[in-house]
């Protein structure tokens, strides 16, 4: 997908995603021609995609449909690509008929849903579904541990997309407000102590977006891995910075700002926080003894 | 010119096409250097001083070029075999993976060389292939003690001398100057501020000019000071033109951030996987930083690879070569930091690590030098970002 | 070096220890054990038992109602009450009781005290703090509302936001623009202003947590008795900094116990959840002990400053620093070890939007995300952000070289 596609793509996903309603976000992209785009140039398509949810705070659940997917797709099991996937005990909708549930030894079981109750709570991001999901397996299929470690490689560099995708528009966000800004006779922005702090960000994101991109194309567990890890950490340093660029209003309901804060605390919990995932890296390279290199010049 | 070895390949002709791709090149390199007992004496060598160093390491620069593998990646005009920059970036990396110190000299070139093929032609064609074999030595002299980050108030004035020039003043930080044999300078020759400024090469072994090492916190001369008194400048050595010399640092400025940036993570990869093989009980906080360098070290790489990628098509950089130069200080101190608390109190007492504690302690410049972190943070946010100029 | 209080303050702090112990509800277990509306209700009740037993204003001259006690003692009261888990007054207090009152007995005239310190003791007036105003933030000195003499009357118009609880409250004291002729620090006075006069509207701002914290204060045309001036006319801006050094010096004090109770939550919730097993967690919690212990010590010096000179100067930028990223850290750390908790609101939310959740809270998602989104982040930037703290500390510490700024109070 050339530089321009990818924008043209942009463009179009943005209004589709911004868009606040219940009807499912399968629907909506199917409506898009979604499938052909894929067929083009898939890992480039659903990177674009997760990222541009980022950016608009697209609401509903694109992680649990891409995991179920991968599961049936690295299992040959298609029933199971429309299960409910459940993390850590929650859900991010509602219960299909078949669930997906991940067991402490790295293997995930598919299982029906019929002894699983889905519970809706108030979760931290409004525009994020989550269910706490209780209930014991009966009769599960377990898949072994290659096939979860598929889906979830594929479910880090997508969060990690929707993650630098906040990083994203949250700088640019705030770099328009502090050029509208004024205190002391000038444009806040124009203040070193805020222009170091927005640049840090944006370093991070592209950092961040460099090896997503990277684990998107190559498909790699260890990339999407590192994708993640760097942009949780990303994602947290542009809010951090863009809070204190806002100041007093960057507190308020009607601010954009805290949504993209609640969102970026719901996706670094998903699969992984950065924090858990950086001494992840750290304890294989120790047990390799290795330090493995990624990508290279063409 | 040197005749290139018939060694390299087998075939004469020894342009570009002989290596299809950077990839098959590097293969080409590592074979080389795993078979060559003058490359297998220097795997794994440290030098105790700088000066040490650089006498053996320009004897490896010699055999690069004879053996031709240096040439790849210059054009025939200044001694090279053609090629773009990703095949010198393949040399850098096969170099590190084989724990062979990579000369500064190809870091000098890898700055200035560009800039004298673009806007010095003649000059490239005259000096780069000994410079390229390391018979001689360049230096960069741009800072001076009241001109650092704002370069463009530097005062070593170059004032009209019959057909040349001759040029009075100080530079400071002048990296390996002390063994140059010529400086790339950036002067007045006119107004003030940047537009009077003029680059020249300038010879540094004639009368008038005095060169002071300047010794760093590790111990070694990494840099010294010019002293500069009526020093002679002959009329062809204006790199662009007059007045032109603001243009010409811009233009070095994507090479010096951008090239370099890929130059110096493979160093980070060999010398992180290096202390990894030391057996050590790793405490909690060991993994997380090992973990947080290498995730830097990653966005570095791909993104200096991407760079690379973008010179070796003749883009013009912008001011997103500062992103590259600021992912390489986060980088490169994490990095230190890192392999320092991986290795525990033996890093700072035990003296097998000397050569690691003067590295660890030059990572430290990092976030300095080729323009400080605070200025790159300024450049990103207002040509990058857009924010406003101060007042 | 000598960290004891006084022999007397000692005696002193005994005397209220017991006091407080004989006043406590039965079963008392802090603040933070009733729900939101409880707590409300109890901060109400609780400072009329202050009030009734002359610990409220203890400090302040017998002849308005105060207690005519030390500085020293004031300290030792703000412990003994942090210790024992209850609230030092109602929320509205820090404007009304620590700013207003003790603006008005430094400032105010012998009428002004008589007739205010005596209602603000009883809780009949609650006065709200009227300084920020949309383009008047970092900068408070730019700010535009003005108020012009008509008669005997000043006539106030402008527009005041982030006034805390401005709905509770009865009066605003306002910093208003007084002389527009003047430099920009020089034409400001600080006028009192009931909340019932006509043309003063207030209208509340839903904070991200979704609670009406602070309003937007209007004023159109709002007149207020020429003798409500504190201080000198045009200048209010002396007088309204002149006490920033007393709340930070007091906070000094109850930091690091508030901080303390909040880690030893957080130690247990560690506890609870499995996360006191995992190293890294343990390094973190250490890292925290390490902070709160070398806050205490700060505060210890901060206070002795405070107590000797009255002034703090640039030692409150360090303090304000130092707890308020120390929290942010903190708060994280306890979404981090919720985990996948921390996804979902659940259990009692703060009562407060400042520092720690109450004494007494539990560790539900809702009090640790709260404090986290809210209180902890908001740290940074309430009484003067972490970027002008550290230019206050470059400057007047460190003595580096001012930066250049206009006094233009148009700009």
């Amino acid at each position: 997908m050339d530089l321009d596609t990818r924008e043209l793509l942009r463009k179009t996903l943005r209004p589709v995603l911004a868009e606040r309603s219940d009807r499912p976000l399968s629907e909506r992209l199917d409506e898009l021609g979604w499938d052909d785009v894929v067929a083009d140039d898939a890992a480039l398509a659903i990177c674009t995609l997760f990222e541009t949810k980022g950016e608009v705070l697209g609401a509903g659940d694109a992680l649990g449909p891409l995991l179920a997917r991968r599961v049936a797709d690295a299992a040959g099991m298609p029933e199971a690509a429309d299960a409910t996937v459940v993390l850590d005990g929650f859900a991010l909708g509602p219960l299909a008929a078949t669930v997906l549930v991940p067991g402490a030894d790295g293997r995930v079981a598919v299982a029906s849903s019929s002894s699983f109750d889905a519970e809706a709570v108030e979760p931290v991001d409004e525009h994020t579904q989550v269910c706490r999901v209780r209930g014991s397996l009966t009769d599960p299929t377990w898949l072994p541990a290659s096939v979860w470690d598929e889906a979830v490689a594929g479910g880090r560099w997508a969060l990690g997309a929707e993650l630098t995708g906040i990083a994203h528009q949250v700088v640019v966000d705030a770099v328009a407000y502090t050029a509208d800004r004024r205190q002391y006779g000038r444009p806040i922005g124009s203040f070193q102590a805020l222009q170091h702090r927005l640049a840090n960000a944006h370093v991070s994101t592209v950092g961040a977006r460099g090896v997503v991109e990277e684990a998107a194309r190559t498909g790699s567990a260890w990339t999407a891995l590192v994708a993640k890890a760097l942009a949780g950490a990303a994602a947290e340093e542009a809010c951090t910075h863009a809070q204190q660029c806002y100041g007093a209003i960057g507190f308020t309901w009607e601010h954009s700002f805290h949504r993209y804060l609640r969102r970026s605390y719901i996706l670094d919990r998903l699969l992984g926080g950065w924090r858990e995932l950086e001494v992840e890296i750290g304890r294989r390279l120790l047990a390799d003894r290795a330090v493995p290199k990624l990508g290279g010049i063409a | 010119m040197t005749e290139v070895s018939s060694k390299l390949t087998g075939v004469t002709d020894l342009g570009a096409g002989s290596f299809g791709s950077p990839a098959e090149y590097a293969a080409g390199v590592a074979a080389f250097l795993r078979s060559d007992a003058r490359m297998q004496a220097l795997v794994g060598r440290r030098w105790p001083t700088l000066e040490a160093s650089a006498v053996a390491l320009s004897e490896l620069q010699r055999v690069l070029f004879d053996e031709g593998w240096s040439r790849l990646g210059w054009p025939e005009l200044a001694g090279g075999l053609g090629g773009d920059p990703r095949f010198r970036a393949a040399l850098f990396e096969t170099l590190s993976e084989h724990d062979i110190l990579i000369p500064e000299p190809y870091c000098t070139l890898e700055i200035l060389v560009p800039v004298l093929l673009v806007h010095a032609p003649h000059l490239a064609e005259r000096y780069v292939p000994a410079l390229l074999r390391g018979d001689e030595v360049w230096a960069q002299a741009f800072s001076e003690p009241d001109a650092g980050s704002d370069l463009a108030s530097l005062r070593t004035r170059m004032e009209p001398d019959g057909e040349g020039w001759r040029i009075t003043g100080q530079k400071v930080w002048s990296t390996y100057v002390h063994l140059a044999d010529r400086a790339v300078l950036l002067a007045r020759s006119g107004e003030p501020g940047h537009r009077g400024l003029t680059m020249v090469l300038l010879d540094l072994h004639q009368p008038g000019v005095e060169v002071r090492p300047i010794r760093a916190e590790d111990g070694d001369n990494h840099f010294g000071e010019i002293f500069l008194d009526d020093a002679a400048l002959p009329g062809d050595r204006i790199i662009g033109t007059l007045g032109q010399g603001w243009a010409v640092a811009m233009y070095m400025l994507q090479w010096e951030r951008g090239a370099w940036g890929w130059l110096q993570q493979g160093r980070f990869h060999t010398r992180l996987a290096q202390a990894l093989q030391h057996d050590v009980d790793a405490g909690p906080a060991d993994a997380a930083a090992i973990g947080r360098a290498y995730a830097r070290l990653a966005a570095l790489r791909l993104q200096t690879a991407h760079t690379v990628e973008r010179l070796a098509r003749e883009e013009t950089l912008g001011p997103e070569v500062s992103v590259d130069k600021l992912l390489l200080i986060d980088a490169e101190v994490a990095v230190w930091d890192a392999i320092r608390l991986h290795l525990g109190p033996a890093f700072d007492l035990d003296p097998e690590h000397e050569w690691l504690r003067s590295q660890f302690l030059f990572s430290r410049a990092a976030p300095i030098y080729g323009g400080s972190q605070e200025i790159q943070r300024g450049l990103v946010a207002q040509r990058v970002l857009g924010m406003p100029r101060e007042a | 070096m000598d960290l004891s209080f006084p022999p007397e303050a000692e005696a002193f702090r005994a005397e209220v220890r017991a006091r407080i112990a004989s006043l406590l509800p039965e079963g008392w277990r802090g603040v933070g054990a009733l729900d939101r509306e409880e707590a409300h209700a109890f901060s109400i009740t609780w400072r009329k038992v202050l009030y009734d037993n002359g610990l409220l204003g203890i400090t302040w001259p017998v002849e308005y109602g105060g207690g005519g006690r030390t500085k020293v003692e004031q300290v030792v009261l703000a412990q003994e009450l942090a210790r024992a888990q209850v609230p030092a007054g109602r929320l509205t207090d820090t404007t009304s009781v620590k700013m207003l009152g003790n603006t008005l007995l430094r400032w105010g005239t012998e009428e002004q005290k008589r007739e205010h310190i005596p209602r603000i003791l009883s809780g009949d007036e609650i006065w709200v703090q009227g300084y920020s105003e949309p383009e008047a933030g970092s900068d408070l000195a730019g700010l535009r509302t003005r108020a012009h003499r008509d008669g005997d009357e000043w006539v106030i118009t402008g527009q005041k936001i982030w006034t805390s609880r401005a709905q509770e409250g009865t009066g605003i004291f306002v910093l208003a623009r007084t002389n527009p002729d003047a430099a920009k620090h020089h034409g400001i006075s600080l006028l009192l202003c009931p909340l019932d006069t006509p043309g003063v509207e207030v209208r509340p701002i839903r904070t991200l947590t979704g609670d009406d914290e602070f309003c937007e204060v209007f004023f159109d045309g709002a007149r207020t008795p020429v003798d409500n001036v504190v201080g000198p006319v045009d200048g209010g801006w002396k007088v309204a900094n002149s006490l920033l050094g007393l709340e930070r010096g007091e906070e000094a004090a109850t930091n690091p116990i508030l901080f303390r109770a909040e880690l030893d939550r957080l130690v247990e919730l560690a506890r609870a959840t499995g996360a006191a097993d995992d190293p890294r967690i343990r390094d973190a919690l250490a890292w925290c002990f390490t902070r709160v212990e070398v806050m205490r010590f700060l505060g210890y010096r901060i206070l002795t400053q405070y107590l000797r000179d009255g002034e703090l100067g640039a030692a409150s930028s360090i303090a304000k620093l130092y707890w308020s990223e120390y929290h942010q850290a903190a708060t994280d750390l306890g979404l981090r070890i919720l985990g996948a908790r921390a996804m979902v609101r659940e259990g009692r939310r703060p009562y407060r939007s400042f520092r720690t959740d109450e004494p007494g809270a539990d560790n539900s998602t809702n009090s640790w995300i709260d404090v986290a989104l809210l209180n902890a982040r908001s740290g940074t930037v309430y009484a003067g952000t972490s970027q002008i703290q550290r230019n206050i500390l470059a400057e007047s510490i460190l003595g580096l070289p001012k930066e250049p700024r206009p006094t233009n109070p148009a700009a």
